[in-house]
C-alpha cells in the first residue's frame, strides 16, 4: 500500500515537473480588453491587432516592403484586376483547409455593409476564382494601393462561417452578434481556447502552424487579462503575477527602464493624434434640446486649433517622449509632409476669433474622449479642456473606456472629441476618404465631421489610381489645402509606443502599428 | 463665554478636556471642516477653474523636496492641479455628501424606527423584515446597485450634474437601517414608560407623543450612530468615487483624489496619492474617535 502511495506521488510530481518545464507560458496584461474576435465588426486598432494572432493575412508590411503571408504572390495583371496566387497545405485551426473560396470570402465579407472594414477593401467591386489557389480582385478603378491594406484583413473559412452563422459581421452598433465575435476559426499562430470577455483570454500555440519555422516565439501558451488601471497594471508586473504589459503607462517607464528586474521595449508608433470635430449637424450632438452647434463654424474650429498648445502637451502630458504633430497622418505615410505647417499656439487670436464668430464669452461643449484606447488619451483631454478653458471654452469631459467610446463617436452624437488614426494602409488619401469624405446621412462611420466635397472625393479618387509620383504629391497636397482650409482636425502629436516585460521575457518586437504579436516574443531561457 | 465655560463645567466638557485624544481628534476635525468649508477664501488656488491651470508647472513636488515651490505647498498633480488646493476642495465635496447622507439616513430611518415601535404589530414586522433584509446586504453593495440603476436610467449628460445628489441617495439608502433599528428599541422601552401612558390617556394625538416625548428621548444613541455613520458615509463616498462612479472627476472628492493619484504611485510621484489618502483618514479617524468619546459620554449605563 504504502509502495503504491510512494509511486502515485512520484508520478504526480513528474507529471508537474513535465508540465512546467515543457510549457513556456507568457502572461500579458493589456490596458482594455479588445472589443471582439472580429476585426471587421469592430474596426479598432486594439481588435484589428489583436486577432492576428489567431487569423492570419494575405500579406504583410515590414515597414519597407509587403512580404508574402498567406499568398504566395500577387500582381496587378490588368489596371482593374489583381491576381493572387495562395499558399497551398495550409489549414485552419478546426482542421479545415484553406483556398481560394475562403479568401475571396473573407475580402468580400468586408464589403459588406455591416463591416466596419470597407477602408480595407476600398474600390473592390467583385471576386474571380481561377483555381482552387489563384483568385482575382476586381476594382472599380485602377488601384494601385489596393494591397496597402490587406495586412489587417484576416481569413476566415468560408464554410466556418456559414455554419456559425456569421457570414457577414455583426453591426455591433446595433447590438448584433454572431460567434465570429467570440470564437475564431483561423490560420494563424496561437489558438483561442477560452475567452471570457473583460475577464480572460487564454491561447495555446497552433501546432500545425504552417509558417511554424519562421516563428521564432517560444511561447506555448498565453494568457491576458485586461488591467485597465496603470498602477495595478505596473503592480501586476512588478510582483509578477504578469510577464507582459501593454502598454506601459508612460509615468512609469523611467522607473521601470532603471529597474533590475523589468525592461522596457520601445517603438514608434505609427500614429497620429488628433482632435475633430461635428462641422455640419446644426446642433450640439444631433440633440436639439443641447442646443446649437458652434463648431459648425469654420472660426470656432480655428480657435480651438489656435488655443491649444500642443508642445506642451507634448513636453508635459506625453513626458517628451512623442513628438508634436503637424498633420493627422504620421510620418512614413505616403503623403505625409514634414513641411507642412502647423497652426501656431495663439490664445488671443483663439479669442479674437470666437469674439468673431458671436461667442465672446465662449461656450460650453461637450468632448467624447478614451481612457484606455492609447498611451495618455485621458490625460491629454483634461490638458485639452484645462487651454480651452482659457480661451472661454467650457468643457463637459468625458473619458469613457474605448468601446464606450467609440460607439459614442459611431453613434454620431460626438460634436467634438479626441482621436488618433493609424497608418491606414499607409496611405493619406484612405486617412482622408475616412475621415472626411463624402458619406451618407447616417452612415458616418468615422467621418464625424460630416464634411462633403466633392472636389475632395475626386482628389482622393486621383490620388489612389495616380501611379506617378510627382502627379500624385501634387495631387495630395492639392487635397491636404483644401482639408487645412476647413479645419476639421487639431492635429496633436505622434505618440511612442512603451511595452514592459519582466526578465522572463528575452525578447519582444515592437511593431510600427503598436501591436504586440504573441508570435514575436521569447521567453528568457 | 459663558456657553464655552458652562460646557467646560459639565459632565460632557469635563470628560472631553481631560482626554488629550479626543481634545486632539476634535481639532483635527474642526481644521478639516474650516479648510473645506472656507476653501473658497483659504486655497491657495482653485482647481475647479480650468483656465489658472499651468501646464507646465504639472508634478511639482511638495515644496521641500529639490523642485518644490512654495506656491505649491504640497505639489500638483498631472494637470498642475495644486494638491492643497484640491485636497480642501475635495474635502468639502466629502463632507457635504457625508453631512447630507447621514441627514438622509436619519430622515428616514428615525420616523421608520419610532413608527414601528410604537404601533408594533403588522406594521413594526414590516418594517423590521426589510430592514433586516437590506441588513444582509452590504451597504456599499446597495449604494453601487441604486448608484448604477439611476446611471442607466437616466441620460448620460444629465447625470454628470446629478451625480452628487444620486451619490448622497445611494450611500443615505444603504445606511438608514442602524437608525431605525436604534430608534425601535428605544422606542419600545419609552412606550411602555409612565409619562408616555400618561400622555396616550389625556388623548394626545400619536404624531406629538412621538415628536414631543419620545425623540428627545431616543436623541443621544441618535447622535452617536450619526457621528460614526459620518465616517462611515465619508469612506463609502471615497470608495465609490474610488471606483469611478462616485462623484464626476471635474469636482474631484477625496477619493476621486486617491484614484487620480494611484496612477503615480509607482512613478515616484507619491505626493498625489499620499496626501488626500492622508486626509482622509486622519479625517476618518478623528470623527470615530469623537464618536466613540460621544457614546461613553452619553450612555448612562457606562457612567
Amino acid at each position: 500500500m504504502k509502495k503504491f502511495y510512494l509511486s502515485a506521488c512520484t508520478s504526480v510530481l513528474m507529471l508537474f515537473t513535465a508540465a512546467s518545464a515543457g510549457a513556456a507560458e507568457l502572461r500579458v496584461a493589456y490596458k482594455a480588453d479588445p472589443a471582439s474576435l472580429d476585426s471587421s465588426a469592430n474596426w479598432d486598432a486594439n481588435t484589428i491587432r489583436f486577432v492576428l494572432n489567431f487569423y492570419d493575412p494575405l500579406l504583410d508590411y515590414d515597414g519597407k516592403d509587403f512580404i508574402p503571408v498567406l499568398a504566395e504572390s500577387w500582381e496587378q495583371v490588368e489596371p482593374t484586376r489583381w491576381r493572387f496566387q495562395l499558399r497551398k497545405g495550409v489549414k485552419f485551426h478546426d482542421g479545415r483547409d484553406f483556398g481560394a473560396e475562403d479568401a475571396m470570402f473573407s475580402i468580400m465579407r468586408a464589403t459588406v455593409p455591416s463591416s466596419r472594414a470597407k477602408s480595407v477593401v476600398r474600390g473592390v467591386t467583385g471576386v474571380e476564382k481561377i483555381d482552387d489557389h489563384t483568385f482575382d480582385v476586381i476594382t472599380d478603378i485602377p488601384r494601385p494601393f489596393l494591397i496597402n491594406m490587406f495586412d489587417r484583413l484576416p481569413m476566415l473559412s468560408k464554410s466556418w462561417a456559414e455554419e456559425n452563422n456569421a457570414l457577414a459581421p455583426a453591426d455591433v452598433g446595433k447590438e448584433q452578434s454572431n460567434a465570429a465575435l467570440v470564437e475564431e476559426n483561423g490560420t494563424g499562430p496561437f489558438i483561442l481556447e477560452r475567452r471570457d470577455p473583460g475577464r480572460q483570454t487564454t491561447a495555446v500555440r497552433n501546432p500545425d502552424y504552417w509558417n511554424a519555422a519562421n516563428v521564432k516565439s517560444n511561447i506555448d501558451r498565453v494568457t491576458l487579462v485586461p488591467i485597465s488601471s496603470d498602477a495595478s497594471r505596473v503592480a501586476a508586473l512588478l510582483s509578477g503575477e504578469v510577464d507582459l504589459i501593454v502598454p506601459a503607462p508612460m509615468q512609469d517607464v523611467a522607473r521601470l527602464e532603471a529597474g533590475s528586474d523589468t525592461t522596457v521595449w520601445k517603438g514608434q508608433e505609427a500614429r497620429g493624434v488628433f482632435l475633430g470635430f461635428d462641422a455640419t449637424s446644426d446642433n450640439l450632438g444631433k440633440d436639439v434640446s443641447r442646443g446649437p452647434n458652434p463648431f459648425k463654424d469654420v472660426r470656432v474650429r480655428t480657435a480651438v486649433y489656435q488655443a491649444i498648445d500642443a508642445d506642451a502637451i507634448n513636453r508635459v502630458v506625453m513626458r517628451g517622449n512623442g513628438s508634436v504633430a503637424n498633420m493627422i497622418v504620421p510620418p512614413g505615410v505616403i503623403g505625409y509632409d514634414p513641411n507642412r505647417p502647423r497652426l501656431p499656439y495663439d490664445l488671443a487670436k483663439a479669442r479674437e476669433l470666437l469674439a468673431e464668430a458671436g461667442y465672446p464669452d465662449g461656450f460650453k461643449a461637450p468632448m467624447e474622449c478614451s481612457n484606455d484606447r492609447d498611451i495618455g488619451d485621458a490625460a491629454t483631454c483634461e490638458a485639452v479642456a484645462a487651454m480651452l478653458a482659457r480661451a472661454g471654452i467650457q468643457i463637459d469631459l468625458q473619458s469613457r473606456p474605448s468601446t464606450q467610446f467609440l460607439s459614442a463617436l459611431l453613434g454620431g452624437g460626438a460634436s467634438f472629441y479626441r482621436f488618433s488614426w493609424g497608418n491606414n494602409g499607409w496611405a493619406a488619401s484612405n486617412t482622408m476618404s475616412d475621415l472626411a469624405g463624402c458619406k451618407p446621412e447616417g452612415q458616418r462611420g468615422f467621418a464625424i465631421s460630416g464634411y462633403c466635397n466633392p472636389e475632395l472625393d475626386e482628389l482622393v479618387k486621383q490620388i489612389n489610381s495616380e501611379s506617378d509620383v510627382v502627379v500624385r504629391d501634387e495631387l495630395t497636397k492639392k487635397a491636404w489645402d483644401i482639408l487645412d482650409a476647413e479645419r476639421l482636425f487639431v492635429p496633436l502629436h505622434y505618440p511612442p509606443i512603451f511595452f514592459a516585460s519582466t526578465k522572463a521575457v528575452g525578447d519582444v518586437e515592437v511593431n510600427s502599428d503598436g501591436s504586440l504579436r504573441w508570435a514575436g516574443v521569447r521567453k528568457a531561457d | 463665554m459663558s456657553i464655552l465655560r458652562r460646557f467646560a463645567n459639565s459632565d460632557l466638557g469635563y470628560s472631553f478636556l481631560h482626554s488629550r485624544v479626543v481634545v486632539a481628534a476634535a481639532i483635527v476635525v474642526a481644521v478639516v471642516v474650516v479648510a473645506a468649508v472656507g476653501a473658497d477664501a483659504l486655497a491657495p488656488h482653485n482647481p475647479f477653474d480650468l483656465a489658472s491651470l499651468e501646464l507646465f508647472d504639472a508634478l511639482t513636488p511638495p515644496a521641500w523636496e529639490a523642485g518644490g515651490q512654495w506656491i505649491y505647498p504640497l505639489g500638483t498633480d498631472d494637470q498642475g492641479r495644486d494638491v492643497l488646493s484640491a485636497i480642501m476642495y475635495g474635502t468639502r465635496v466629502s463632507l457635504m455628501v457625508g453631512f447630507a447622507s447621514v441627514a438622509l439616513s436619519m430622515a428616514i430611518g428615525i420616523p421608520l424606527g419610532m413608527i414601528s415601535g410604537y404601533f408594533g404589530g403588522m406594521l413594526d414586522s414590516v418594517i423590521m423584515r426589510f430592514a433586516e433584509i437590506q441588513l444582509t446586504f452590504p451597504a456599499i453593495l446597495i449604494a453601487l446597485l441604486i448608484d448604477g440603476i439611476v446611471r442607466t436610467a437616466l441620460p448620460r449628460d444629465i447625470h454628470s450634474d446629478i451625480a452628487v445628489f444620486v451619490l448622497i441617495a445611494a450611500i443615505g439608502f444603504s445606511n438608514w437601517v442602524q437608525y431605525a433599528r436604534t430608534v425601535r428599541g428605544m422606542t419600545l422601552v419609552e412606550r411602555s414608560k409612565e409619562y408616555v401612558q400618561a400622555a396616550q390617556v389625556t388623548g394626545v394625538h400619536p404624531l406629538l407623543i412621538m415628536l414631543r416625548h419620545i425623540l428627545p428621548n431616543v436623541a443621544s444613541p441618535v447622535l452617536v450612530i450619526a457621528t460614526i455613520g459620518l465616517a462611515l458615509a465619508i469612506v463609502t463616498e471615497a470608495t465609490l468615487s474610488f471606483l469611478g462612479v462616485g462623484v464626476p472627476p471635474t469636482q474631484p472628492s477625496l477619493g476621486t483624489l486617491i484614484r487620480i493619484g494611484n496612477d503615480f504611485l509607482f512613478s515616484g510621484e507619491w505626493w498625489i496619492a499620499t496626501f488626500p489618502s492622508v486626509t482622509l483618514v486622519a479625517l476618518v479617524i478623528s470623527v470615530n474617535l469623537l464618536g466613540d468619546w460621544l457614546r461613553d459620554v452619553l450612555n448612562p449605563r457606562l457612567n
